[in-house]
């Protein structure tokens, strides 16, 4: 009986030791065609070269299209302002720059001091898509975009209204000066991936008579 | 003789069975083989606006950022987000040598993407108030799906989506590349209107990065008791939830407010198909129900429910994507309403707000 035992035991550690070396060699080398296998899917997938689908491709050839037929050059923007009472003015912002200039995307970031409110804001049609226009608190955010429409890309043209909204005076007695801030940094014109916003040239305080 | 053969009768059987036994419990053989001692570390699972179910490859270097109530505790440049499933992302942190008895809000910012707040799975962004995140020891998942983290905020990024950046994809488009591309938003190798449509989406919601509390910013000389251990929401699994194409959920119209005549109620079905910007999309509606006053049972049609289905869709388009457009002619034949006339009082039921921020589901 007890060599039994001791047999059991034996034959346990051996088959053990057994199983073991061949799962090892087993897991290496399962571990080695996962690792292949993975390799060859990813090289596959890589080797794959993006596609531009017909709406993308027709995109880029409108867009080239125009880009073709506009001058780049600096674009700003430029205000009006309009005295409807004591204490409230109709503002309105023009992209202002050469008539065959155009521009893809812009910002205006005006900032209402906390005496101001600015309500009613209208975008006008030197862009033909306006995407974000927010009053919000202390400062009204307009973004005009170019778009594409049919067989064209329309451009944000020149000379044309960007925006226009009304500000009113929280507190009518006020004699000082009162005055409406252009945003130098969130405020921007761009035209295929670049700045073509003449600093110098946008309004930078707006005043209200 | 007899016993010999019976203990080897047995030991073979024994061999055999404890072979084919390691084999087949292949958690055993990598627990004696591949165990490893690990340091603590956290994945943290999050997603993306964006279709990514056919992009393989989709990676995006992330920046982390842990604070505790008192301030910045530790962050993580250039972290590898990897594809987990659909438009979910997994990252992983090192979290070895934290206080694990600190409750933290994690800050996550992917390339292309704005960063977003975490002061739990739960409350995020603007309701990141208090850290309560438990960073447990030993591997755990934190899953931060519950929200979308929005695109369009390409290099050099600033923690919001401007003319610059639209500007920068439109003159992109186009291009393919099988590297790197700051404009490919969803990287899957080409710049093209998606990506226009993610962007503008974004833009047109005037989203930005979260806001990290100035109190975390500036370290106070007297920290206080922040959160509430024993209270604090361990990070759980969370099913994600929908898809995460830019369209707006379209609810199915419910009541308008007529005088009298009764109520007309409706089960619809069908689907809604559209436009924005290049970008087709397909809303499904399955049996939903609306209901509407009407003035009497002529009024109470199917053609009429389809028309308001109609109407409603593009209210919702036009209220969550300008420039977006229906297709009329798509959508009215896969449009079905059953409806049935209650004469009596009709209480109109408000008109439902249209959330622009979920992602409906996609045919």
């Amino acid at each position: 009986m007890r060599r039994f035992i001791i047999d059991i035991f034996i034959i346990f550690f051996i088959s053990l030791a057994v199983s073991f070396v061949l799962n090892y060699s087993y897991q290496k080398k399962l571990a080695l065609l996962i690792a292949e296998k993975n390799s060859c899917q990813k090289q596959s997938i890589e080797k794959k070269p993006p596609v531009l689908t017909l709406s993308d491709a027709s995109f880029v050839s409108k867009r080239d299209k125009e880009l073709e037929s506009v001058t780049k050059s600096p674009l700003y923007f430029s205000a009006k302002t309009n005295k409807l009472s004591v204490s409230r003015w109709v503002v309105t912002i023009e992209l202002s720059g050469l008539t065959d200039s155009a521009a893809d995307a812009a910002d205006l970031k005006v900032i209402i001091p906390e005496d101001l409110i600015a309500t009613d804001l209208k975008t006008g049609n030197a862009f033909p898509l306006y995407p974000r226009q927010v009053i919000d608190g202390n400062y009204l955010l307009v973004t005009g975009l170019a778009s594409p429409n049919n067989n064209e890309m329309i451009f944000g043209k020149p000379n044309k209204i960007f925006a226009e909204f009304t500000v009113s005076a929280v507190n009518n007695n006020q004699t000082s000066k009162r005055q409406i801030v252009i945003d130098a940094g969130d405020t921007k014109i761009y035209l295929n991936g670049e700045s073509i916003l003449n600093t110098d040239k946008t309004v930078k305080l707006i005043d209200l008579p | 003789m007899k016993n010999n053969q019976l203990r080897f009768i047995f030991a073979v059987i024994l061999l055999f069975i404890l072979i084919l036994s390691s084999f087949f419990l292949p958690s055993l053989n990598k627990l004696i083989f591949f165990n490893r001692a690990a340091g603590n570390q956290l994945d943290i699972k999050i997603k993306l606006q964006g279709e990514y179910d056919k992009i393989i490859n989709a990676t995006f270097k992330t920046k982390v950022a842990l604070y505790s109530g008192s301030g910045l505790v530790k962050e993580y440049a250039d972290q590898s987000l990897t594809k987990d499933n659909l438009s979910t992302f997994k990252l992983t942190l090192d979290t070895t040598g934290l206080d694990l008895n600190q409750t933290y809000a994690i800050f996550v910012k992917p390339d292309k993407y704005l960063g977003k707040l975490f002061c739990s799975p739960t409350s995020y962004s603007a309701n990141c108030k208090t850290p309560q995140i438990i960073i447990p020891s030993g591997t755990s998942t934190l899953d931060l799906t519950q929200d979308l983290f929005f695109s369009g905020d390409i290099a050099p990024q600033d923690g919001k989506i401007a003319a610059d950046d639209i500007s920068k994809i439109v003159k992109q488009i186009g291009k393919t590349s099988t590297g790197y591309q700051e404009t490919d938003i969803n990287s899957d190798g080409v710049v093209q209107t998606v990506d226009y449509s993610l962007a503008l989406y974004s833009l047109s919601k005037n989203y930005v990065d979260d806001v990290v509390p100035s109190a975390w910013i500036v370290l106070t000389p007297s920290p206080t008791i922040v959160g509430n251990p024993t209270t604090t929401p361990i990070p759980t699994l969370t099913a994600p939830t929908a898809t995460s194409t830019p369209t707006p959920t379209i609810s199915t119209p419910t009541a308008t407010v007529a005088p009298s005549g009764g109520t007309c109620n409706a089960v619809i079905n069908g689907k809604i198909y559209g436009n924005y910007l290049f970008v087709n999309f397909c809303s499904p509606i399955n049996n939903e129900s609306a209901s509407t006053c009407v003035a009497s049972a002529a009024d109470c049609t199917p053609q009429n429910c389809i028309e308001e289905v109609i109407k409603a869709s593009k209210a919702g388009i036009n209220s969550c994507a300008s420039g977006g457009t229906i297709d009329e002619a798509k959508s009215r034949p896969t449009l079905s309403c059953q409806v049935q006339f209650v004469p009596g009082n009709c209480i109109p039921t408000p008109t439902p707000v249209i959330d622009c921020n979920e992602d409906g589901p996609s045919c």
